[in-house]
């Protein structure tokens, strides 16, 4: 009752301030004279504001001391305008074209970039929606300085994509950013279901004041997606569509063909005896000597019918796609509500057999607001199916992009009756059979995300408000191996035939994996907002939050599967003690939870100097009780250094000048590489001769704690020349105290590990982003743009110890993370054919020794990032290209391993041409050893993987609008053809110098894409 | 009137406050450790997850590996190639893998030790079960310490040499030093004496083959005074677990049976954890990474000593290559065996060359006879000449009867004897011969544990 007559009792007093102030109307339009909605009006030097109407109109009262108004709206200049110049008259607001004018969107709400002082740079939907790439994480390569995306795949629906911002800040931890979508924090890598064309902007969040409000997980910077939203006015329906074709781009090796083999085959056989037909047959052989002249004429004529055949495996496991997407928008308003509705379709088929995504997406987002409530309703729902090849990436015959290059050259896909030429040792029709006949793998996903966010003016100064969200995936992955195939029929039992029965076949298997993400966020807050005698702009807000995870997913393989009832459960024959197809079952949950508290504040005086503050405690489920919550905070400043009266002569060349400053902490809780319950000991059961075993599992560790992120930002906004040229520089320092690693303990403790807080890694560097237009006049215009980035990763410390070796990396006081680590190659000693190695002294031994491996071959890490796009316009015409790059790191070429060795000779495999240049004999100068030697991964194999990729390509050419008038359907109307990945300029010799990681095995290479498309809207 | 707000204060608050407790959660999907046991049922599955570490496999494997059982295969893509050539270092690989295998085994053992006097019996069954467990586990843990020591001591038998270090109870911070052989040694028997005073573990096999016997512990016993040179310690004690075994030699269709698990002949103690030894020399795909060595299949008569079969696949096709086929699978999956911790055949073994050791070459030539006679169609009796024949003949004999399952390194290590491999079975004479008492019969310790534990020091030449 008490609270009732308080609300009322600030009703009345707001009332009161009303009878005192005078009303002003107008109307918001942009440049073309399109009413604008939503639009934020506020009045400078007091507390009222309002948002326009569908129409573009708005009314407000303002005291009476009021001058000027302020226009604010996402997309466009913030405009202050004075009161005379606004009566009854139309405001028009100028699209945002230069950097400073901006506004951030950090997540619960959006900021003017000239009150900000953190690092956060925004990418717009022009650069983000209609490109033919599925995943929205590998569009924004090359377009923010100090991302780093590398695509792992480029296989349709392939979540493999890394992710960092300002290198990596975790040792053993996660180093991918926190990805938000309208508020909701996003499960980090799938993103198949996500159609990125209802992408309005992306903000890349970068040092410890932007990704303040996530400082809890927001160590590895922040990505925050903005949708669509409705405009006002009529609805709008409009339609994108795009057709094309994706292709395999042009490997940079050559492969033997069969007479490079068999001389390959017989070079080998001159030292290591074999059955291999090119040495089998050979007139060197010594057999040969002894046969009969009837059996010299068949081997001469097995070889030279070998020789004749020349099967192109490329052709057979690689395809040109379709590729089609189609778009159908409705957008529109009335009153205090907008709405956006959106639909699309996505379609492409991999270069690889069999590999294909289709999407359906949906989304519906929902405004209303008046002058006390905002409510916002966001949602999308998106599933992808996707069939996919085995083995992707994986050194296996069943990774068809091992079996092209494995392939013998001179063995023949079908047999002369049309069946497929499977057998013991053909690798390539065996995985051809086994990829369009033998297996199924496809998988299917169903993601939907919505929030609903409430915002309440209790006074014109105080707000309180609510969001929740929620992130929910589910992924279905279903594979079978069908029954009485020759996949079938070479598997193990029970997939494969019954070893106690002679007469059986294969009888195949089915299984079906389901995994299941679930999160929600509730977020509760209460802010302050007032401007005080003109010049001092208060912004505060308390936000409390808790943010729920759940996963869990099963999995089950059945056996005996009914040639009728293939690809499904149906099919699986029950299991018994007699038949002894016994299904394999498995699962997991588990969950975690994350609490923060926090205040985050933002004050600028006379709008040259803004400070922004934030203090948060953070607790999360994942670390022992004792350590759960933390204190984090951040700080930072800006300077609008024209505001100063001593600039105000600079305006003719500098437009606007900046400098920002930041320093805070963040935290890392999506990084714990322990997952949810690493720091507790634990116990798991299993089984030991059919009896129930307890063993121990984790040794955990009760005294872990958060790993510290601190940040130091300095920054510049710049524009020159008329906004003719227009930029930012940052330069950051980025210092991970208390990483979490594991410390390696005494085997006779039973563990070989356990997490502790120990170690520094620094990242430094610095980050440019510049855009000109270099010609603006009314017909022609063109820009040119880029950013590039370089980042010093380094670790400092790592307390106990000065290196430990992490997989086929060594991690080292002093170096980078992802430092290669192997033996150095001293070449091929011409006398004896002998590989030689250095030792850790430097000196030439010809005995491999992992004891001499060392760490002086780089990162795989780029140093150097960046991407650079220009622009030409001229009338409806424009065309504009896009290119990204990566310089300066290195990776580990497994496939040069696989390639250039005698060993996979001798299985059986082909190989590359160049192992033509195989010793030989005493004199012979080579790098490719004598096949007396054991081949061993040395540091030849690592090698450098910089590249320039001609990214895309856009000619489009947009229809007047006198001319659409005429046909009175459409309003606005484009055509376009489209080119992504166009050419890469590298000197790495395998399929595609971008991965995701630091070894190059068998990846399904990125395609080539061409499309043509129209996107129209309708009257 | 702006203070008015301040009653969202203590709303926020107590949204924090209510929040700490959702931060409670715990795992679903593992067992906290304070509650991994809580009654005799929970101290049964402690147990038998003592017993699931206890896997000879990598035993089988490197001594077959390391000594003259086999050679390198054209199909072998490097698998095992550093240990056969005997270039390994302290770098982690299959030649000391056994270091973490068995201190994981004893750490498992000392977790339930710490707690298993203070978990409540419901009845006497129960307490009895109780005693039982306790005195396998400290029996287990010197089984432990003897596959330890046979790998990381120096060869022969130095009581005051460096062998592994004797830790004694679960700690995870602990950096223990290496302790002497003889310590060791007297650890070893201290908890196989456990074991043997426990009335409650049944004399033979009779039970429960994958668990703990009398016959079983007299036979590591015996192995022990073997070691030592403890002569009539090995006889008695090889004595005493061929008669508390119950078990016969096997011989003709039963003895080819024995190897597919058709029945348990010779078996005193076995691991049946799925394992699949053929894999060890084997690729899943067939490829052949080690064939059986040419000195290993010229030790049979290939006619009469079933032996040969039963452990051999001749390539019909290709001259003079074979396949090792003492695992050949069972009823249970095509590569998948027990594996024999304790076979009676290696105690007439045992008893022989002890026997021959201290003089008696009678009682030597006894034990071989009988072993032979039952392996060998038409096999005649032989007598020893002298101590050097008898010991020599025996150890050979151990070569051929018990190659592959782990023994023939050890052996030679034991008695300081080279590893002579033929000229056929290798490509390099450099890894021909290693000589005897080289530094790399004492197997070097992991990397890892040098990193970790400063307190460890690593055997000499690593």
């Amino acid at each position: 009752m008490r609270k009732l007559s308080l609300l009322l009792f600030c009703c009345f007093q707001f009332f009161y301030v009303i009878a005192q102030s005078k009303t002003v109307r107008g109307r918001v339009a942009d440049e073309k004279n399109n009413p604008l909605s939503g639009v934020t009006v506020s009045a400078v030097g007091a507390a009222s504001k309002t948002v326009t109407n569908v129409d573009g109109t708005f009314s407000l009262a303002v005291p009476a001391t009021v001058t000027q108004l302020e226009f604010s709206y996402i997309g466009f200049q913030t405009a202050t305008v004075s009161l005379q110049n606004i009566a009854n008259s139309t405001v028009m607001l100028a699209s945002t074209t230069t950097s400073i004018g901006e506004v951030v969107v950090t997540g619960y709400t959006t900021v003017k970039k000239s009150q900000y002082a953190g690092a956060a740079s925004k990418v717009t939907k022009d650069k983000i929606n209609y490109i033919p790439v599925a995943s929205f994480d590998q569009i924004l390569q090359g377009r923010v300085p100090g991302l780093l995306v590398t695509a792992g795949s480029g296989q349709p629906g392939d979540i493999n994509t890394r992710v960092q911002i300002r290198g990596a800040g975790s040792i053993s931890g996660g180093t991918s950013p926190l990805y938000i979508i309208d508020g909701i924090p996003l499960e980090d890598g799938n993103f198949r279901s996500l159609n990125p064309n209802d992408f309005e902007s992306v903000d890349v969040l970068r040092d410890a004041v932007a990704t303040a409000q996530y400082g809890n997980r927001g160590s590895s910077g922040v990505i925050v997606i903005t949708t669509k939203r409705g405009r006002a006015g009529k609805p709008v329906l409009s339609y994108s569509g795009q057709y094309g074709i994706t292709q395999p781009g042009k490997e940079k090796f050559d492969m033997a063909n069969s007479p490079e083999l068999l001389q390959i085959q017989e070079n080998i056989g001159k030292f290591i005896n074999n059955g291999l037909p090119g040495w089998f047959y050979s007139p060197n052989n010594p057999r040969y000597a002894t046969l009969p002249p009837d059996q010299k004429a068949f081997a001469d004529h097995v070889l030279d019918s070998l020789r004749s055949i020349n099967t192109d495996w490329k052709d057979v496991f690689m395809r040109d796609g379709n590729f089609h997407s189609h778009d159908l928008n409705l957008s529109g308003g009335a009153g205090n509500t907008r709405f956006f509705l959106g639909a699309g379709y996505y379609q492409q088929d991999g270069i690889g057999l069999r590999s294909d995504l289709k999407r359906y997406t949906f989304r519906a987002n929902i405004d209303y607001s008046d002058e006390k409530f905002s409510i916002s309703l966001s949602s999308g729902i998106g599933v992808g199916k996707s069939n996919f090849i085995e083995s992707e990436n994986g050194i296996a015959l069943a990774n068809p992009f091992a079996a092209v290059y494995l392939a013998l050259p001179y063995q023949k896909l079908y047999n002369s009756d049309g069946t497929v030429n499977v057998g013991g040792g053909h690798t390539g029709p065996n995985a051809y059979d086994r990829v369009t006949n033998g297996t199924s793998l496809n998988s299917n996903q169903v993601k939907a995300n919505g929030s609903l966010n409430l915002n309440y003016n209790i006074t014109n100064d105080i707000y309180v408000g609510g969001f929740a969200g929620l992130d929910y995936r589910q992924t279905i992955n279903e594979s079978s191996v069908y029954p009485n195939t020759y996949t079938a029929n070479t598997s193990d039992f029970p997939t494969g035939p019954d070893p106690n029965d002679p007469n059986s076949v294969g009888q195949g298997s089915y299984s079906t994996g389901l995994t299941n993400h679930f999160e929600y966020v509730l977020r509760a807050f209460a802010g302050y907002r007032k401007i005080f005698k003109e010049k001092h702009d208060l912004d505060i807000r308390a936000i409390s939050e808790y943010t729920y995870t759940h996963e869990r997913g099963f999995n089950y393989v059945g056996y005996g599967i009914d040639p009728k009832l293939t690809n499904t459960p149906a099919g699986i024959t029950p299991g018994d003690v007699t038949n002894r197809l016994i299904a394999d079952v498995g699962g997991y949950k588990t969950e975690r939870a994350l609490y923060a508290a926090m205040v985050i504040g933002k004050y600028t005086y006379d709008g040259k100097y803004t400070l922004n503050a934030s203090f948060r405690r953070d607790g999360t489920s994942q670390l022992p009780e004792d350590n759960r919550f933390q204190n984090f905070y951040a700080a930072g400043i800006t300077w609008n250094v024209l505001k100063e009266n001593f600039a105000s002569s600079w305006n003719n060349f500098i437009n606007s000048l900046a400098v920002r400053f930041s320093y805070g902490e963040s935290a890392n809780a999506d990084g714990f590489y322990f997952g949810f319950f690493g720091y507790l000991p634990t116990y798991g059961a299993g089984t030991y001769a059919g009896f129930p075993t307890t063993f121990p599992t984790n040794a955990g560790n009760t005294d872990v704690t958060w790993e510290r992120i601190k940040t130091l930002n300095l920054g510049f906004d710049f524009a020159f020349f008329k906004n003719r040229l227009n930029g930012s520089l940052d330069l950051y320092n980025k210092k991970t105290d208390d990483n979490i690693i594991t410390q390696q303990i005494s085997y006779t403790s039973g563990f070989a590990s356990i997490p502790v807080n120990a170690g520094v890694v620094r990242n430094k560097g610095v980050e440019l982003a510049l855009n000109g237009n270099i010609i603006q006049s009314k017909s022609i215009t063109w820009s040119v743009g880029g950013n590039v980035a370089y980042n010093e990763n380094k670790v400092i410390s790592l307390n106990q110890v000065s290196e430990f070796e992490q997989g086929t990396e060594l991690v080292k006081v002093g170096l980078p993370l992802g430092s290669h680590y192997a033996v150095k190659w001293g070449g091929v000693d011409a006398s004896t054919g002998s590989p030689l190695y250095y030792t850790k002294d430097g000196k030439l031994t010809s005995v491999y020794s992992d004891d001499d491996r060392v760490a002086e071959f780089g990162t795989y890490n780029a140093p150097w990032i960046g991407g650079f796009n220009t622009s030409i316009s001229w009338k409806g015409f424009s065309l504009q290209a896009f290119f990204t790059f990566q310089q300066g790191f290195k990776r580990f070429n497994n496939q040069d391993f696989f390639q250039l060795n005698h060993a996979f000779v001798l299985q059986g495999y082909n190989v590359r041409r160049d192992m033509l240049t195989m010793w030989q004999k005493p004199g012979d100068v080579t790098n490719i050893q004598s096949p007396l030697y054991q081949r061993q991964f040395v540091s030849k194999d690592i090698q450098d993987a910089s590249y320039l990729r001609f990214r895309n390509a856009v000619l489009a050419y947009d229809f007047p609008a006198n001319l659409l008038n005429k046909s009175k359907v459409l309003t606005a109307a484009r055509i376009f053809v489209q080119g992504q990945n166009l050419y890469t300029w590298t000197n790495w010799v395998g399929f595609d110098p971008e991965d995701n990681d630091n070894i190059a095995q068998y990846e399904y290479p990125t395609p080539r894409t061409f499309t043509i498309g129209v996107n129209v809207s309708f009257r | 009137m702006k203070s008015k707000y301040l009653i969202y204060i203590p709303l926020l608050l107590l949204l924090l406050n209510s929040c700490k407790k959702q931060l409670d959660l715990a795992p679903t999907d593992s067992i906290d450790a304070t509650k991994a046991f809580q009654n005799v049922s929970d101290l049964q599955k402690g147990l038998y997850a003592v017993y699931a570490e206890n896997n000879n496999g990598n035993r089988i494997y490197i001594a077959s590996i390391l000594a003259d059982e086999t050679k390198i295969s054209n199909e072998n893509r490097g698998q095992g190639q550093f240990t056969f050539k005997w270039q390994y270092s302290g770098a982690e690989g299959e030649h000391n893998a056994a270091f973490a295998q068995y201190y994981n085994m004893i750490d498992q053992l000392h977790r339930i030790l710490a707690v298993i006097d203070d978990i409540p019996a419901k009845d006497d069954k129960e307490t009895l079960q109780k005693q039982r467990i306790k005195s396998e586990l400290i029996t287990l843990r010197g089984i432990a310490y003897y596959e330890l020591l046979i790998e990381f001591m120096p060869p022969g038998y130095d009581p005051a040499a460096l062998a592994v270090p004797i830790v004694l109870k679960s700690d995870l911070l602990a950096q223990p030093a290496r302790n002497t052989v003889g310590e060791v040694v007297t650890q070893i028997e201290s908890d196989l004496a456990v074991g043997r005073g426990e009335a409650l573990i049944p004399s033979g096999p009779s039970d429960d083959v994958v668990r703990l016997n009398q016959s079983a512990i007299a036979a590591y016993q015996a192995r022990l005074a073997l070691l030592k040179g403890d002569w009539s310690g090995a006889i008695d004690f090889a004595s005493q677990s061929i008669d508390l075994s119950g078990k016969t030699l096997a011989q003709g269709g039963d003895f080819l049976d024995y190897w597919f698990d058709n029945n348990e002949i010779e078996t005193i103690w076995k691991y049946r954890g799925n394992a699949e030894p053929q894999i060890y020399w084997t690729d899943v795909n067939g490829d052949v990474f080690f064939e059986p060595s040419d000195k290993l299949k010229n030790q049979f008569d290939r006619d009469n000593d079933i032996r040969f079969a039963a452990y051999f696949t001749i390539n019909p096709f290709v001259q003079d290559t074979a396949l090792i086929t003492k695992y050949p699978g069972s009823s249970i999956g095509p590569q998948v065996n027990d594996l024999k911790l304790v076979r009676l055949a290696e105690l007439y073994l045992i008893r022989a060359e002890a026997s021959a050791e201290a003089g008696d070459l009678s009682k030597a030539a006894a034990d071989i006879n009988l072993l032979r006679s039952k392996r060998i169609t038409g096999y005649v009796n032989v007598s020893f000449a002298s101590k050097e024949q008898a010991v020599e003949e025996i150890i050979n004999e151990r070569f051929k009867e018990l190659c592959y399952e782990g023994f023939r390194f050890f052996d030679l290590k034991r008695r300081k004897l080279p590893v002579t491999r033929f000229a056929s079975d290798v490509q390099s004479t450099t890894w021909q011969t290693l000589p005897a008492g080289d530094n790399k019969f004492a197997l070097p310790i992991p990397q890892h544990e040098m990193f970790a534990n400063k307190n460890m020091v690593q055997n000499p030449g690593y």
